[in-house]
């Protein structure tokens, strides 16, 4: 137990210097203060580095995630939905403590989410993923890698970090690998959409590596692929709206068919290049297509199975 | 002369930043020869990373080279987890006794954390897990900023004790 009156013990000060300088992003004028205290005195030095081996430990990640797991309460507020697929993954989870270590891949789920569906789905290390409609994920846990196949949809990933097994999401052509972090992955007809919320995650696309970080944005095959959003709002379809900001109708279409019960198609290929703009309630398709018959001058005929868009 | 010292640390400094570093790596590798192989990728690198990019704390990029190191050193020793491919490449991986001591220090350090009062546990775990800033952890808990820091802090302190008291009375355990 600490007392106020010790509180100023060098050690104590070396747990308050990886406490600082562990934040996901830290400012120069902070980084200079803590080469201050490194060279104020001799012992500092030795004292931060045993403090920061305390901090980055391996047997610490894995007591907190058993601590976690014991716990038995949820992380976070989990829908109904996303509460059997917890009892899921745990089973699985179970099956595979038993077997051997080496046995790989050691995890294997499949998550898939119908047009308006919404799923939340944590996983046994502490990572979140949140599907929005007409989505497809394939998850396969191994003892390297925690590997997520999205073969189509939109999601969200809460990842928790394990040094020793890398986070990677292959979509389409683009693979992204993650370190403890929050990010949208959204895989649109041309490749992936990823939009960092915390953290830092790794892009490869066309031979090509992106640093993001939290406020970045990738998008495959777009001119300029890097570019800036607001972090610190979560993404629009888990609240059920997109903000289209001056956007192909071919986009939202996209987006009003994660939620819509029957399919959205574009009768020409040349209307789905009309540019939108404006925020639209995607959880009420109805709406976002009185709008653009509206605000567009767009037609939209209903048949027996399908909504067809033209103008 | 001082100005100099700052961009272009003498060769001392580098001797100093080089212990710290080995001292760090020592402490999660338990392996010396690892430990001072890694001390001494770190200082390469971070004379290499200066020539090029303005460094405001050496130490800082130290630490943060060598805790790459390691994990890339722990990344590549996981797929060889396997029995017979311990046999065979011996050097290279965790001894039995070694993944019993691992259990261990995990049992030591579940201890201080289920006697932790719960919203410090939360607020560590948000840090150290999933990568939170003191600014998000204080919007989600209802904390300011300050008092995240501070039970980050304290929950550091208690962490080191215990891995220090567990790391100690192992060693003398093992002589």
């Amino acid at each position: 137990m600490i007392h106020a009156a010790d509180a100023e013990t060098p050690e104590m000060q070396a747990a308050y210097w990886v406490a600082v300088m562990s934040e996901p992003d830290v400012p120069p004028h902070v980084e200079r203060q803590f080469e201050l205290w490194m060279s104020a005195a001799p012992e500092h030095a030795g004292l931060y580095a045993d403090c920061l081996a305390a901090y980055d430990a391996p047997a610490l990640g894995k007591a907190l995630t058993q601590v976690r797991a014991q716990s038995g309460r949820p992380w976070l507020p989990y829908s109904a939905a996303a509460a059997a697929v917890l009892v899921t993954g745990l089973i699985g989870w179970g099956v595979w403590s038993l077997r051997p270590p080496s046995a790989e891949p050691a995890h294997l789920m499949a998550l898939t989410t119908g047009p308006g569906e919404h799923l939340s789905a944590p996983l046994p290390d502490g990572t979140r993923i949140e599907l929005s409609g007409g989505t497809e994920l394939k998850i396969r846990y191994g003892t390297k890698r925690r590997v997520v196949e999205m073969l189509r949809g939109e999601a969200y990933f809460d990842v928790a970090h394990d040094v020793a097994r890398p986070f990677v999401i292959a979509a389409h052509k683009t693979e992204i690998e993650v370190v403890g972090t929050a990010f949208n992955t959204d895989l649109l007809p041309e490749g992936a959409e990823v939009s960092v919320y915390r953290g830092h995650v790794r892009v490869r696309d066309a031979g090509q590596t992106h640093d993001l970080l939290a406020g970045d944005r990738f998008t495959a095959a777009g001119t300029p692929p890097l570019s800036h959003f607001d972090a610190s709002a979560e993404p629009d379809w888990r609240s059920g709206w997109f903000e289209a900001d001056a956007v192909p109708l071919s986009r939202l279409v996209e987006e009003i068919n994660r939620f819509s019960k029957v399919p959205v198609r574009l009768r020409h290929a040349a209307t789905g290049r009309v540019i939108v703009s404006g925020r639209y309630h995607l959880s009420d398709p109805d709406l976002v297509l009185k709008a653009l018959e509206n605000g567009y001058d767009i037609r939209v005929t209903r048949t027996g199975d399908m909504i067809l868009l033209d103008r | 002369m001082s100005a100099a010292r700052c961009t272009h640390p003498m060769a001392e400094d580098w001797a100093d930043l080089r212990q710290a570093v080995a001292r760090y790596a020592l402490s999660l590798t338990r392996h010396r020869d690892l430990a001072e192989d890694i001390a001494q990728q770190t200082v390469l690198k971070a004379i290499e990373y200066q020539q090029s990019n303005i460094v405001i704390s050496m130490h800082a990029l130290a630490f943060r080279i060598a805790g790459n190191l390691v994990r890339e050193h722990y990344r590549r020793q996981k797929p060889l987890a396997d029995l017979e491919a311990a046999s065979e490449l011996a050097c290279n991986n965790p001894l039995p006794d070694r993944v019993v001591e691992d259990r261990a220090e995990t049992r030591a350090l579940m201890q201080v954390l289920n006697a932790m009062p719960p919203l410090r546990r939360d607020v560590f775990m948000r840090r150290r897990i999933e990568g939170q800033s003191c600014q998000e952890i204080g919007r989600a808990l209802g904390l300011n900023p300050k008092a995240v820091e501070k039970h980050i802090t304290r929950a550091l302190m208690d962490l080191q004790v215990a891995r220090q008291r567990w790391r100690a009375r192992h060693e003398e355990g093992n002589q």
